[in-house]
């Protein structure tokens, strides 16, 4: 195959060959090998670089040796976990040769943790120092408010997540504004756009409540929200925050640190809207019928108070007063003529006492008996004596049922 | 209930700001504090109010923004 390209006689001359056409010569043999273009090492990360290129370079090194090892920009956007210093890896991709340094590198496409079990083991280690630190406490969550006007979205922008969170919540309460902060959710950078994308909604929108959400993937796609920035991101948050990440079964660091976590970005988007537009509706039916009630109440109240008053007045008006006066005139009267009447009864039996009395006495009564009554007819004066009489006198003898004359004819 | 909502036209008012006066009228008008021209204000304003939250229920329209580095700008997905 190389003696396609280069003729063995060229290799066989004495005469040297330039710096440019010996690793032009390596870099084809390198990568012409099957094992180095298809190959994956393993060691820790160092010398970490991220240039603002976008490349990243780093070294990858064990006991005995190191690599130098790069990843282009165009592949930095598919790694699945996120590179720090002494991070022990498997990095996948080809040799070749950097002919203007003399240096050769593995162009690396894809990493992986080292190891099985290894993001497990580091997730429960990060676990129990955030734990211990008090990060996860129930007692530093913040209370999810019942009401809001503002929710703050932290999510990748393309994902499904976003629009079924946003459908959700136009669905429940439409009365809602919502900002989308969009950010990276897996891979290099993932967890450095996650606080940013956090602290903006923050100090820029302030929002009520924060959902922090991505859709499933594997353990390894939600690696960015295990990471201790995040998670610190969330406690530090003003806005309470509740965590929708991956599946029900998936559980992460920013699930623990955050106030509230939702086995799903839908889940969380409804925990948001807790109080729908249905919900308004009735709490403002509810206003207006107290409303209408008490408006009613009042006229009631100021109904019976002018009836009341009404009554009062008249029971106050003259004609009462003038009508009382009557009856009581009246009364006054009544006892008057009862009195009046008494009194005449009383006069009558006192009269006729009187007048048994007077007739007893009267002298008319004696002549019933037999006497009689005799008077000088010339001046009338009674006769009791014979000295008041002479021979000769005229007298007048009263009886019963008359008079009559008599002449004194002698006296005895 | 303050002055100063009262001085605001009630086309203004936020659903939240609009039903919480709505409810502070409720409250006054149960409170029988008030003359009867004062109820008859209070009441008139209670219905302008809860026709202002009907009207913005009725109205509700998600609105949805994206935080683009510093700047709010409209929600730009696909």
């Amino acid at each position: 195959m190389l003696s396609n390209m280069y003729p063995s006689s060229y290799f066989k001359t004495s005469v040297s060959l330039s710096v440019t056409d010996l690793m032009r010569y390596l870099r084809q043999l390198m990568e012409s090998d099957e094992i180095l273009q298809n190959i994956w090492v393993q060691g820790e990360i160092s010398n970490l670089a991220r240039p603002s290129s976008g490349h990243i370079y780093f070294t990858l090194k064990d006991a005995g040796a190191s690599l130098r090892c790069v990843v282009w920009r165009s592949s930095v956007a598919r790694l699945k976990m996120s590179l720090q210093n002494g991070l022990s890896i498997e990095a996948h991709g080809n040799i070749n040769v950097y002919e203007s340094a003399g240096q050769y590198q593995l162009n690396t496409d894809t990493i992986r943790p080292k190891g099985e079990g290894v993001l497990h083991q580091e997730f429960m280690r990060l676990k129990m120092l955030l734990e211990a630190e008090g990060l996860f406490d129930n007692n530093r969550k913040r209370p999810i408010p019942e009401s809001m006007n503002k929710i703050g979205i932290v999510t990748s922008l393309t994902g499904a997540a976003l629009q079924d969170m946003i459908n959700t919540i136009k669905r429940r309460n439409p009365m809602l504004e919502v900002v989308v902060a969009g950010t990276l959710v897996q891979g290099e950078g993932a967890p450095e756009k996650l606080v940013e994308s956090l602290n903006l909604l923050n100090e820029i929108i302030a929002p009520d409540l924060i959902l922090l959400a991505r859709g499933g993937g594997s353990i390894e796609d939600l690696w960015a929200f295990n990471d201790e920035r995040v998670v610190r991101a969330i406690v530090a948050s003003k806005s309470p925050v509740i965590t929708g990440i991956g599946h029900e079964t998936d559980f992460t660091l920013s699930d623990f640190a955050a106030d509230l976590r939702a086995p799903t970005p839908t889940a969380a988007a409804e925990i948001a809207t807790g109080l729908t537009i249905d919900d308004l509706r009735s709490q403002l039916l509810e206003a207006n019928s107290l409303l209408l009630r008490s408006i009613k109440v009042i006229h009631e109240l100021k109904k019976n108070e002018t009836r009341d008053c009404i009554a009062r007045l008249q029971y106050c008006s003259p004609s009462r007063r003038i009508q009382n006066s009557w009856q009581g005139l009246d009364a006054m009267t009544r006892r008057m003529l009862s009195s009046q009447q008494h009194r005449m009864v009383l006069e009558r039996t006192r009269l006729n006492g009187i007048k048994e009395h007077l007739s007893s006495l009267n002298p008319l009564d004696v002549l019933k008996r037999g006497y009689s009554i005799v008077s000088r007819e010339v001046d009338g004066q009674l006769i009791a004596r014979v000295d008041q009489v002479s021979e000769g006198d005229n007298l007048s003898v009263r009886v019963t049922n008359g008079t009559f004359p008599v002449q004194v004819s002698g006296k005895g | 209930m303050s002055k100063k909502s009262e001085s605001k036209n009630v086309d203004e008012l936020t659903y939240e700001e609009a039903f919480t006066e709505l409810v502070a009228v409720v409250e006054a008008l149960e409170s029988d504090v008030n003359s009867l021209d004062e109820t008859m204000v209070l009441f008139e304003r209670g219905q302008t109010l809860s026709h202002r939250c009907a009207t913005l229920l009725d109205q509700a329209e998600l609105k949805v923004l994206q935080l683009s580095g510093e700047k709010i700008i409209e929600l730009d997905v696909e």
